[in-house]
């Protein structure tokens, strides 16, 4: 018998999508996606603005579905969303109407199920926005909203947490301390996170992996496996080391993109 | 004027009430239908489709030339001036709601979508908050047009309320009794809208809040 922890929590088998234009022709937005995610590893999808990483992170979701190619998590193939795997945009989306309270119990409420009070609390503590329950969105800053849709998401339970471009509309230092809280809040859960960002310093700092995409149509350029240890500094050579590497590949998948001659695969995943 | 409106103030809340039934009844029943038709336009794609052109054609046959159909088919009772202020107030509410819930942030329904939300839940926690706005711009357009399209049905042909009673008093010559009808039909109508802009208050506590701030 396969113990649950040796299927992979996500893999993509030669996933392609593409968007019907208005004069009917179709645009590739992705091409032939191979990827293997472990279970409880951190993945970064990396990629200049239009290589579809947004668009991967959808189908991952189940609100696109593929044009070619499959998706599966756990062992099942996707089909719609589901709420094991949650989902966080750059714009925190809270809704105006409910209290942050009331936002952090929407998963369990859209559903129809009960949420007791202190569920909540302990989710917004964990976030940190214990004393900002009643609060209505509006009140919040950008870090602090972003933190309540953290707590909205992880009140679910999600086994795989997609995260598009999070962080991306705030401020350098508040990037840095969300980043370390998204760092506490998954490290030691059992949760896959798949991360979108087009931040080379914010892949570094979280991830197992970063997958480099070309764009137009998004293909994967390289994957770089990141193995220093956490908490990782920021400015320690190692780290800069890495940096470096990366920008590199960075730069050869977005002159891969302009050519429009995007690299093969350069490096299987597992 | 004044002086009219106080001498004959028992017979001006006659009409008075009767013209203000005529439009609270078309109202509502206005609303009730605007809410049913748009909800149902909004989730069938198909429906909307069909019949988005015919809800705007409906709007451009004057009214003043159907009043007297409805009167000739439904006598001189109160039905043809409820319909008069139904055909005024349905077209602002369905439309004001159709089109704000067509404008609601699809990113806020994909992520209830992703937390499982089923479509009677999307409506619920979304689409409808989101859409109270536009309603309520669209409910105030029509509280001022009820009193004047029962007004209008009264002026064709009508035993009581105002519009017949300013008839009645432009056909004898006694034009401040007229302005005292008009200055009630201008209250009238102010009332309304207050009415709907204090639900509105109450309705949407977050707009409140933002304001005050």
């Amino acid at each position: 018998m396969v113990k649950e922890k040796e299927i992979p929590a996500v893999v993509l088998k030669e996933v392609s999508k593409a968007f019907q234009q208005r004069n009917g022709r179709l645009l590739p937005v992705l091409t032939d996606v191979n990827l293997q995610i472990a279970h409880g590893e951190f993945v970064t999808l990396l990629g200049p603005s239009g290589c579809g990483k947004s668009t991967l992170l959808r189908l991952l979701a189940g609100l696109d579905t593929p044009t070619a190619g499959e998706i599966s998590v756990f062992g099942s193939p996707v089909r719609g969303p589901h709420p094991e795997r949650g989902l966080v945009f750059q714009d925190p989306t809270l809704f105006p109407w409910l209290t942050v309270s009331q936002n952090v119990a929407l998963g369990p409420t859209a559903r129809g199920l009960g949420v007791r009070r202190e569920e909540v609390l302990q989710f917004l503590e964990r976030v940190g926005l214990a004393d900002f329950a009643s609060a209505f969105p509006h009140q919040l800053s950008g870090g602090m909203a972003q933190r309540a849709a953290l707590a909205r998401v992880l009140i679910n339970h999600p086994r795989v947490l997609l995260l598009d471009e999070p962080f991306g509309a705030l401020d350098a230092f508040t990037r840095m301390d969300m980043q370390n809280l998204l760092r506490s809040l998954v490290a030691g859960e059992e949760i896959t996170t798949v991360l979108v960002t087009h931040d080379v310093d914010e892949a570094l700092f979280l991830s197992d992996r970063i997958v480099v995409l070309t764009p137009r149509p998004g293909r994967i350029r390289a994957i770089m496996p990141v193995s220093l240890p956490h908490p990782r500094d920021r400015s320690a050579p190692a780290f800069l080391k890495l940096r470096g590497e990366l920008l590199r590949l960075f730069a050869q998948a977005q002159e891969a993109g302009r050519e429009g001659k995007a690299g093969r695969l350069t490096n299987a995943a597992g | 004027m004044l002086a009219a409106l106080g001498e004959g103030w028992p017979l001006f809340w006659k009409h008075t009430s009767v013209t203000l039934y005529e439009s609270l009844l078309g109202f509502v029943l206005a609303v009730v239908l605007a809410l049913a038709l748009a909800l149902t336009m909004d989730a069938l794609p198909l429906v909307r489709q069909a019949l988005y052109p015919l809800l705007v054609t409906t709007q451009t046959v004057p009214i003043i030339s159907v009043a007297p159909l409805f009167l000739i088919w439904f006598g001189y009772g109160l039905l043809p001036k409820v319909l008069v202020v139904v055909l005024v107030c349905f077209f602002p509410v369905a439309v004001s709601l159709l089109e704000s819930l067509a404008a609601v942030d699809p990113e806020l329904i994909d992520l209830l979508r992703s937390m499982g939300a089923s479509r009677m839940a999307q409506l619920r926690l979304v689409k409808l908050p989101a859409a109270l706005p536009g309603l309520f711009s669209g409910l105030k357009i029509a509280a001022t047009y009820s009193i004047m399209g029962a007004v209008i049905g009264e002026w064709l042909g009508a035993q009581a309320g105002l519009g017949y009673y300013m008839t009645l008093s432009q056909r004898s010559f006694a034009t401040p009794r007229v302005f005292a009808v008009i200055v009630i039909i201008t209250v009238l109508s102010l009332a309304l809208f207050k009415v709907i802009e204090l639900a509105e208050y109450f309705a949407m506590p977050w707009q409140r809040l933002r304001s005050e701030e």
